[in-house]
């Protein structure tokens, strides 16, 4: 590579890198945190610890589910949907979309009765975020494609630029060398151990917001008149006939017990994930509402269907099995901590020659990337110590997550940026260090020791370390210097 | 190192370039789907895989290209020809 070409494609990976990083950061750090939305929520709604792990759906819990679905369309609510226990999650939840996040009431799958969990967006929250960035409806999902797009062209250029230092940049870290040293080996290595994944990921994200970023244009769309004519949906949209008949059915004609049940337009259809696979093509059957008559079920995909959906499993990962789902897990850390080695690079690289968007970037890299993580852990804390049966919780939690990343803003750019790193990090060790201690005193006594509360107490107390061990770099650092 | 400076509207043409090599990827796409309107459920996943996975490499030929014309040329170029190929479908 000429070095003109080098130094065209190194200003695309800098500036790409800086404008889009930020946004990337919380992308990856969000879908990280994602690839366990379920267990989060059950961490969430601690209440849900009670029912054990391999309880057998009931045919009395399924009709009080129906009981519930036909009260609520008498009231005109709009369509609710079931979803049914499995390993993750072993209650029965009856969700509807109240324009902000899935609400409704758990049941316990053995007994039917309804358990008092908090309400609260759970680990929905941190998807929602992964790929809207919280923007509304359309123009979060249009910013993310476009986001993925600046970042496929970043970890390309990336790759181009480092192609010829892969593998000695495999076993090349000095922790000890300078602050920009030490976090552009910490980038490299980040992003050349991992880069089949790095690729993998954003590829498949790629396809994921395609929709947005790859519209198929119709030259001859049908007027608005035409599409006016389309039917206004059923008034009533519950099950008359038995839910119970419809899952027995499922289960035969599937092979494979069903995850979840849909009802729209006078159809009830109960569909399978299928567990441990990385196909996203869910199995489905789908019976008359009214009648309870079995109507279709899914027809095998195409090949080319087929590669479609487990591009899409390879990144919603929500039918992986627990030891692929902990490796997506690794890689999405990987994934963040390269980019937010990366943008720190920026600024500690220029260092000796300061400029107006060096100060902008280091304490927008203060702000978005320390006061993510605060933000994060804070949301689990307000989980927590906001009243269990307050009416508005749910709306609290995502309030005070906003609020504190917007102190950490302001945090950053008032005050010196050694203080306000200082005050940050400090405050997410101890978040971090105090939500077990939270979690102990708040949890009932059924959830202590799960491995579920063990694995998310640890891993907070374990970012809670890590801040405060940054805090022990940053004075190094400044000897150093 | 003086040699390597680019002028900032070099960059411009190259990243106006590289937004003309997207456009061009739907406006093909849109075209050949429309060619396949009976085979639809598997042309746009198709299409959209194959587009995604040529975009990146169409956004970084934008910058590999010598000189900024020909990133311009090209990246209109395709656009251009996309655009009439979808017009003679409709």
């Amino acid at each position: 590579m000429t070095p003109a070409r080098r130094a065209r494609l190194a200003w695309l990976h800098r500036w790409a890198g800086l404008v889009t990083g930020w946004a990337a950061f919380a992308i990856f750090f969000t879908g990280t945190l994602a690839l366990f939305d379920t267990e989060l929520t059950r961490w969430m709604q601690p209440e849900t610890a009670l029912i054990p792990q391999d309880s057998q759906l009931t045919s009395y819990a399924m009709d009080r589910a129906q009981q519930i679905l036909l009260e609520n369309d008498h009231a005109g609510a709009p369509p609710s949907f079931l979803l049914l226990p499995e390993p993750r999650d072993p209650t029965l939840r009856v969700l509807h979309y109240d324009g902000h996040s899935f609400v409704g009431p758990t049941l316990d799958p053995q007994t039917g009765q309804t358990i008092p969990v908090r309400q609260t967006e759970g680990g929905n929250f941190f998807f929602h975020f992964h790929y809207t960035l919280r923007i509304p409806s359309p123009w979060g999902e249009r910013l993310v494609a476009c986001i993925a797009f600046a970042f496929a062209a970043i970890v390309f250029s990336g790759v181009l630029l480092h192609l010829k230092r892969l593998m000695p940049d495999y076993f090349t870290l000095r922790l000890k060398a300078s602050m920009a040293r030490s976090l552009l080996d910490i980038h490299v290595l980040t992003g050349s151990t991992m880069l089949p994944f790095h690729i993998m990921i954003t590829w498949t994200g790629l396809i994921l917001t395609a929709e947005n970023a790859l519209p198929v244009i119709q030259l001859d769309q049908p007027s608005l008149a035409q599409a006016d004519i389309a039917p206004q949906g059923t008034p009533h949209w519950a099950p008359q006939a038995s839910l119970n008949l419809m899952l027995q059915q499922t289960r035969t004609r599937l092979g494979i017990a069903p995850s979840y049940v849909l009802f729209d337009d006078g159809k009830t259809t109960l569909s399978a994930i299928r567990q441990n696979s990385l196909n996203s093509n869910d199995l489905s059957a789908t019976f008359d509402s009214q009648s309870g008559e079995f109507l279709s079920k899914t027809k095998d995909a195409s090949q080319i269907e087929d590669a479609f959906y487990i591009l899409n499993g390879l990144h919603l990962a929500r039918s992986m099995g627990p030891l692929l789902r902990w490796l997506w897990f690794g890689g999405g850390l990987a994934s963040t901590i390269m980019v937010g080695s990366g943008l720190i690079y920026y600024t500690a690289r220029q260092k000796k020659q300061p400029a107006y968007t060096f100060h902008l970037a280091q304490r927008l890299n203060i702000a978005l990337i320390g006061g993510l993580v605060t933000a994060c852990l804070s949301i689990f804390v307000f989980n927590r110590l906001i009243p269990a049966f307050w009416a508005a919780r749910s709306t609290l939690e995502v309030t005070g997550f906003f609020g504190i990343w917007a102190v950490c803003l302001l945090l950053a750019m008032t005050l010196p940026v050694n203080r306000s790193w200082r005050i940050i990090a400090g405050t997410t060790g101890m978040l971090g260090l105090a939500i077990p201690a939270i979690d102990g005193c708040t949890a009932p006594l059924a959830a202590w020791g799960t491995p579920l509360h063990l694995s998310v107490n640890s891993l907070c107390a374990l970012t809670g370390l890590t801040a405060i061990g940054s805090l022990r770099i940053l004075s190094g650092q400044a000897r150093h210097d | 190192m003086g040699l390597y400076v680019t002028r900032p509207q070099a960059y411009t043409c190259r990243i106006a370039s590289a937004l003309l090599v997207w456009l061009a990827l739907v406006l093909w796409g849109s075209a050949i789907v429309a060619f396949f309107p009976a085979f639809s459920q598997a042309v746009i996943p198709g299409y959209r895989v194959m587009a995604s996975a040529l975009a990146p490499l169409g956004m970084i030929w934008a910058f590999w290209v010598t000189h900024p014309g020909y990133a311009l040329l090209g990246g209109g170029g395709l656009a251009l020809s996309g655009g009439l190929v979808l017009a003679m479908q409709a």
